[in-house]
């Protein structure tokens, strides 16, 4: 039922089609009325025209066969002594001759099989088309069984009949058009009325997919809408179960990774201090103990907090800071305060909406991350584009793949050529979450020294609100 | 004279190992492991300042630390594994000065109670005058001491220090930043909440309704100051 549009193909929303559909049914629906009144207000207008000239017709017919009781003579004069009807042409056939009234009028404005019929003795009638306009004869043989009758005809226009016929179908045909667009407009306040509730969904769920588990939907007692109103809290019910529920666990595992370190730390720091006098082998022992504690626990840590990002509420702490004091502050506390930093004079007095305490953790693992698979120099620059204040950590490696400058960000991946290194490929992951929960975006390009560039875009004004 | 810390945690490991490191560092160490014997020790030894647990066997460390508040103003740390739970703001509020969060480094351990130990016993900076008034509160930096309607306050040196940056301008905004920095000593890469708590207990020494602070309010977006 659902066959794949092609991608390019522009999609109608609900209400556009929902007008398309209202209009195109009234359209049909006013067509086939205004086609049924037309047709049987033309049949009976029609009919009513035809029979007025039909007893016209004999009336007159009447005249003339009383006048020639009286006067069989002269047919001209019976003819033209007979009463006329304003509008109708006469003829006469008598003694195998024509007879007219006026000059307007010929036999052979009359049709063919009219004629023929007639002229056999039978009395008909016809409708039929001449120089463009409708015409009614009518023929009346007035006298019966002879070889060759008297026969009357008359003929009318129908001209008025076929103006109003016309005004009839242009009033019709606006009343057609008038109930399409009617149609049409009822159908999208329709379905704007209908989809005003689903916004308020919408709404709720991009609150929660953000972070903040509690927003639910005012049920609004619509009974069409209470199932979807219930399913649909119910869901962020169940999810925000899980979630708390992911939580108590995360808790859990956090503090019985966090116990051991501390101690296995404290453990060290106490060998650390007592290696004097010890053989070579023992110290240098003691030494890779305490590097590999390090990183362990740089690992863990990384571990325990990226699987802690995804429940966090994006936004929820960040604040405005002047972007010079933030970056001074955060290579200090780095010991990165001999980077080189060029900050956009326009940047430098910016506020920036940031957490940041993660502002440092995006710096430091893009300054690791260009330590350990870019190459020096390394450096720092800021500028602003739009509302936004751009941080580009660049270095003179050999760059990132195009393939690749999507998939570095993803959890454990490392670049071709690292594989061989150390660490756990967390930290560009982390950045990416990081930053994505100060409701910015991070990307990485070429630099200018030809090595890779990791942008960093966060917002320069108040965005996102609790 | 050395320093002695009252060191209350459940985990022998960490207990024993972050013992000898703060021997090394020149501190003399009191162990509890569990909140009962903690807190027996806080009443009845001479300990000049405390590093508390939060995950307790027999209670939450928040109220170890309620309990040592009764009695004493000595400074507190609270150590925890995890930095953003509830529990945290609830051991600040229940009294304590500052917090670290598991795995620490020994010297970064050592590092914070020396300076802990540092602020308390030294004199806030208090400015010209030796008494400050705003409306019913007295403040007087060199004696350590306030006075609320004439009646001593109870307060950590934590609390008095703030109350003093805020007494000595009054119906001035000092923002939170400006509060770490002066009265933790952190740049404003540290925790906020560490402010928005003591802020909460002097409110709930101050005021008669800490819902509704009459004194010690709040300017949103900017920070807090005392007034009349």
């Amino acid at each position: 039922m659902f066959r794949e549009r092609s991608v390019d193909a522009k999609r109608l929303g609900l209400r556009a089609r929902s007008a398309i559909a209202f209009g195109f049914s009234g359209l049909i629906l006013s067509t086939s009325l205004a086609l049924f009144t037309y047709n049987r207000g033309k049949v009976y207008f029609l009919r009513q025209r035809e029979s007025y000239a039909i007893s016209q017709a004999v009336f007159n017919a009447r005249q003339v066969f009383n006048a020639f009781q009286v006067d069989q003579s002269d047919p001209s004069r019976v003819m033209a002594s007979a009463a006329s009807t304003a509008g109708a042409q006469q003829l006469l056939w008598r003694d195998k001759q024509w007879f007219v009234t006026s000059a307007n009028i010929s036999p052979v404005f009359l049709p063919r099989e009219l004629r023929d019929a007639a002229l056999g003795g039978v009395a008909t009638r016809q409708r039929y088309l001449f120089r463009g306009q409708v015409q009614f004869a009518v023929a009346i043989p007035l006298t019966v069984g002879e070889e060759f009758p008297t026969v009357y005809f008359e003929t009318t226009t129908f001209s008025e009949l076929s103006e109003t016929l016309a005004t009839l179908r242009a009033t019709l045909v606006a009343g057609t058009g008038a109930a399409a667009l009617l149609g049409a407009l009822l159908g999208y306040v329709a379905s704007r009325r209908v989809l005003r509730p689903l916004a308020g969904i919408a709404d709720t769920a991009v609150v929660i997919g953000r972070g903040d588990l509690d927003a639910r939907i005012q049920n609004t007692g619509d009974p069409d809408l209470s199932r979807l109103v219930e399913s649909f809290n119910g869901m962020a019910d169940s999810l925000k179960g899980r979630i708390d529920n992911e939580r108590r666990l995360a808790a859990h595992v956090s503090h019985e990774l966090r116990s051991p370190l501390t101690s296995l730390k404290g453990a060290m720091a106490i060998v650390e201090t007592r290696t004097n006098g010890l053989p070579d082998s023992v110290s240098f022992g003691v030494q890779i103990l305490a590097e590999e504690i390090d990183r362990f626990e740089r690992l863990v840590l990384d571990l325990l907090e990226i699987s802690t990002m995804e429940q966090s509420r994006i936004g929820a702490e960040s604040s405005p800071r002047e972007v010079r004091r933030l970056l001074e502050l955060s290579l200090g506390h780095l010991a990165l305060d001999d980077l080189p930093v060029f900050v956009e004079p326009s940047a430098a007095t910016k506020e920036v909406w940031v957490e940041p305490r993660r502002f440092e953790r995006v710096i430091a693992n893009l300054v690791e991350n260009a330590r350990k698979h870019g190459g020096e120099p390394i450096s720092i620059k800021v500028e602003v584009i739009g509302t936004s204040v751009v941080f580009h950590v660049d270095d003179s490696g050999g760059g990132v793949r195009e393939a690749e400058t999507d998939l570095i960000f993803e959890r454990f991946t490392r670049g071709a050529e690292a594989r061989h290194q150390a660490g756990a490929g967390l930290g560009l992951a982390l950045v990416k979450e990081h930053v994505r929960l100060m409701d910015g975006a991070v990307s990485v390009t070429k630099s200018p020294e030809g090595g890779a560039r990791f942008s960093v875009v966060l917002r320069s004004e108040a965005g996102v609100s609790e | 004279m050395s320093t002695v810390v009252l060191f209350v945690e459940d985990d022998d490991r960490i207990r024993l190992t972050l013992r000898v490191n703060l021997e090394d560092d020149g501190f003399v160490v009191r162990e509890a492991s569990n909140g009962t014997d903690g807190i027996l020790l806080a009443r009845n030894d001479d300990v000049d300042v405390a590093l508390i647990d939060l995950l307790l066997p027999d209670m939450h460390g928040f109220g170890v630390v309620r309990e040592i508040r009764k009695t004493s103003k000595i400074p507190i740390v609270i150590l925890t594994a995890l930095s953003d739970t509830h529990d945290v703001v609830a051991g600040l509020e229940a009294g304590a000065d500052d917090y670290l969060v598991k795995p620490v480094a020994p010297k970064e351990l050592a590092a914070r109670i020396r300076a802990l130990v540092r602020r308390a016993s030294s004199v806030p900076d208090g400015g010209k005058a030796t008494e400050y008034v705003v409306g019913p509160i007295v403040v007087r930096p060199d004696a350590g001491m306030a006075f609320l309607d004439g009646k001593v306050l109870s307060l950590t040196r934590t609390e008095f220090r703030i109350l003093c940056e805020l007494a000595v301008r009054p119906e001035t905004v000092v923002s939170r930043d400006q509060l770490l920095e002066r009265v933790w000593g952190y740049d404003y890469l540290g925790d906020l909440r560490l402010v928005d708590s003591q802020i909460y207990r002097l409110r709930n020494k101050l005021e008669v309704d800490s819902s509704e602070p009459a004194h010690l309010v709040t300017v949103r977006g900017m920070g807090y100051k005392l007034v009349p």
